[in-house]
């Protein structure tokens, strides 16, 4: 058969009819919660596939207010910007040692730092859970965000020290010559250069922390202090048929998700390439 | 030009570097060596630790419920896995002839899931598949399949399947990105000196592109792996490794045999053997996708 181009349009609409197909089995599950946590109960039981009859914000007010769920946002919220934090400042400070000051044994401490990005972390939870209980320390803030600290500075070390690469080292040299100190080219010519690459670990480590469970299941079991991944699961007990306010649950916890990704979605997609390269 | 390492730059450097060391240390190196010594112990945490050697790796072996949950785990990671990646793969050439627009729309609706939570998936999954007001039973009664309808995650021949395949629908998006990304680095002249010679789009995909993007299919087939073996977040919300013990993965046993029944040392055990299990397969991937490679 020769190339024509009516054979090229066929392809064409063949594989958009095969996309679209996809992108409706996944887009549906989510519209389908949004739309019913927008129902009264009542909307709910008599056609669970229909739109809303009006417009029905009480489910929100109720899962934020009588199921906690704004607590743990607030929770959820401290924690997670914390660690973020604390892993884009040590990052950002380990990455330029790293990749810029010619350190002795730097290639050997990356491969250290990235050797323990590859432990399992279900074989860390418990002597973690053990060491920190010892110090009195669980259900604590603290017993949440050292270890997401600890567990996401390997990668943003590397990306991080990849980026200070990149740049180029006239920058530095001029630097020098007008006499600026090590610490301050560092922090006013090689940090605002590296912004791109800091978002990249932000966003990162937000998506991924802010649904963590098996750490917070065993850290804070016992507290009064639950971040919304735990928050949700108590939820999932007490209402459990209560459908209304468990989708407008589910919904609260995806929007911050859904807005950094769809806002940022480039930084993102970046650091899902660098960890998946070398986690 | 490279600097020379000075004594001031090295002290800078140490300075620098301390932080970010000791939080990576304090949270994986101890623990991790600590997990490696109580594996040889018996332990309830509270009382002095007694030495018992391979004790706890000799009655590990004879578990039934720690075989059962090493099946579970592996078979939840080895299907889904095979469900994501060809997907993705499928979805990424695709996206690729639709058009540059309209396509990259697509990537973004399909990689949603990625960055969905799994607790929150597992939500929304018990919510999609609850027997009576669920969406998938409500779907096979309209389309007149109702003697399908199951209680999908309280069948004990369905609920593996049912995981795995959420497993999948998460993560296919994955896949479809990177293989996508790699896709677009393709020179066009491949593609339009095959089309002179009579090749269609899927005899292209074949010849052309899956030999390139090998790199980035070994990638997101081993990152997709890890992360679904290693299922906890998913099972936990839908149906706490039941009903009786069918869905029961490593990491839920795990959990359950240090806090729920305070048998430490055989906990740590347990972790140990399943990373070690996880290393090997990931080992054999790596091997899987080696042989000769192209270079564009």
């Amino acid at each position: 058969m020769k190339y024509s181009h009516n054979s090229e349009r066929i392809e064409r609409w063949i594989t958009r009819v095969v996309v679209l197909f996809f992108v409706l089995i996944t887009i549906y599950p989510i519209v389908f919660v949004t739309i019913n946590s927008l129902k009264s109960t009542s909307d709910f039981y008599a056609n669970v596939w229909a739109l809303p009859s009006s417009i029905h914000w009480s489910n929100y007010s109720e899962a934020w207010f009588d199921a906690k769920i704004g607590q743990y946002f607030s929770n959820s919220s401290i924690v997670v910007v914390s660690a973020v934090l604390i892993i884009s400042v040590f990052g950002v400070m380990a990455g330029y040692a790293l990749g810029r000051l010619n350190l002795p044994y730097a290639e050997a401490i990356l491969l250290f730092f990235l050797a323990m990005k590859m432990v399992p972390h279900e074989s860390l939870v418990m002597p973690l859970y053990l060491m920190l209980s010892r110090m009195g320390l669980i259900g604590e803030h603290i017993s949440l965000v050292l270890p997401y600290a600890g567990w996401g500075l390997p990668i943003a070390v590397y990306i991080l020290k990849n980026y200070f690469q990149t740049i180029p080292n006239s920058l530095l040299e001029a630097a020098r010559i007008d006499g600026a100190s090590e610490w301050l080219s560092f922090r006013k010519i090689m940090v605002p250069l590296a912004m791109p690459a800091i978002a990249t670990v932000v966003i990162f480590n937000f998506v991924s922390l802010w649904g963590e469970l098996l750490w917070a299941t065993v850290a804070l079991s016992t507290a009064t202090m639950k971040t919304l991944p735990l928050g949700i699961i108590v939820f999932q007990s007490e209402f459990a048929t209560d459908w209304g306010p468990l989708s407008a649950a589910i919904c609260m916890v995806m929007l911050p998700l859904v807005l950094v990704f769809l806002f940022m979605q480039k930084y993102f997609v970046q650091g899902i390439t660098a960890g998946a390269n070398k986690g | 030009m490279a600097q020379h390492p000075t004594r001031r730059n090295i002290i800078f450097g140490i300075l620098l570097l301390a932080p970010a060391a000791a939080a990576i240390i304090a949270t994986t190196l101890l623990p991790v060596l600590s997990n490696l010594v109580i594996a040889f112990q018996e332990w309830n945490g509270f009382s002095a630790a007694t030495w018992i050697g391979f004790d706890n790796f000799r009655n590990a072996f004879s578990d039934k419920y720690f075989i059962d949950s090493m099946k579970a785990s592996f078979f939840i990671g080895i299907v889904s896995t095979l469900g994501a990646v060809p997907l993705g793969v499928l979805l990424a050439a695709c996206i690729f002839k639709v058009g540059k627009y309209e396509g990259s729309a697509y990537r973004v609706v399909l990689f949603v899931p990625v960055m969905i939570p799994l607790a929150i998936i597992g939500l929304l999954f018990t919510f999609l598949l609850n027997p009576e007001m669920g969406l998938l039973n409500k779907l096979l009664e309209m389309l007149g399949m109702g003697g399908l309808q199951r209680a999908w995650l309280a069948n004990p021949d369905t609920v593996l399947w049912v995981i795995a395949i959420i497993g999948a629908w998460r993560m296919a998006g994955l896949t479809m990105m990177l293989v996508f990304a790699s896709m677009i680095s393709i020179p066009g002249e491949l593609f339009e000196s095959s089309r002179l010679d009579g090749a269609g789009y899927p005899r292209q995909f074949v010849s052309i592109v899956l030999p390139l993007v090998r790199p980035s299919l070994q990638v997101s087939t081993v990152f997709s792996f890890i992360v679904l073996v290693s299922t906890y977040d998913l099972v936990y919300i839908m149906t706490r490794g039941g009903p009786g013990t069918v869905s029961q993965t490593v990491p839920i046993y795990m959990m359950k045999t240090a806090f729920t029944y305070s048998n430490f040392g055989y906990s740590a055990t347990l972790g140990l053997l399943f990373s070690l299990a996880g290393i090997l397969a990931i080992f054999l991937l790596q091997r899987l996708f080696k042989g000769e490679t192209y270079e564009v």
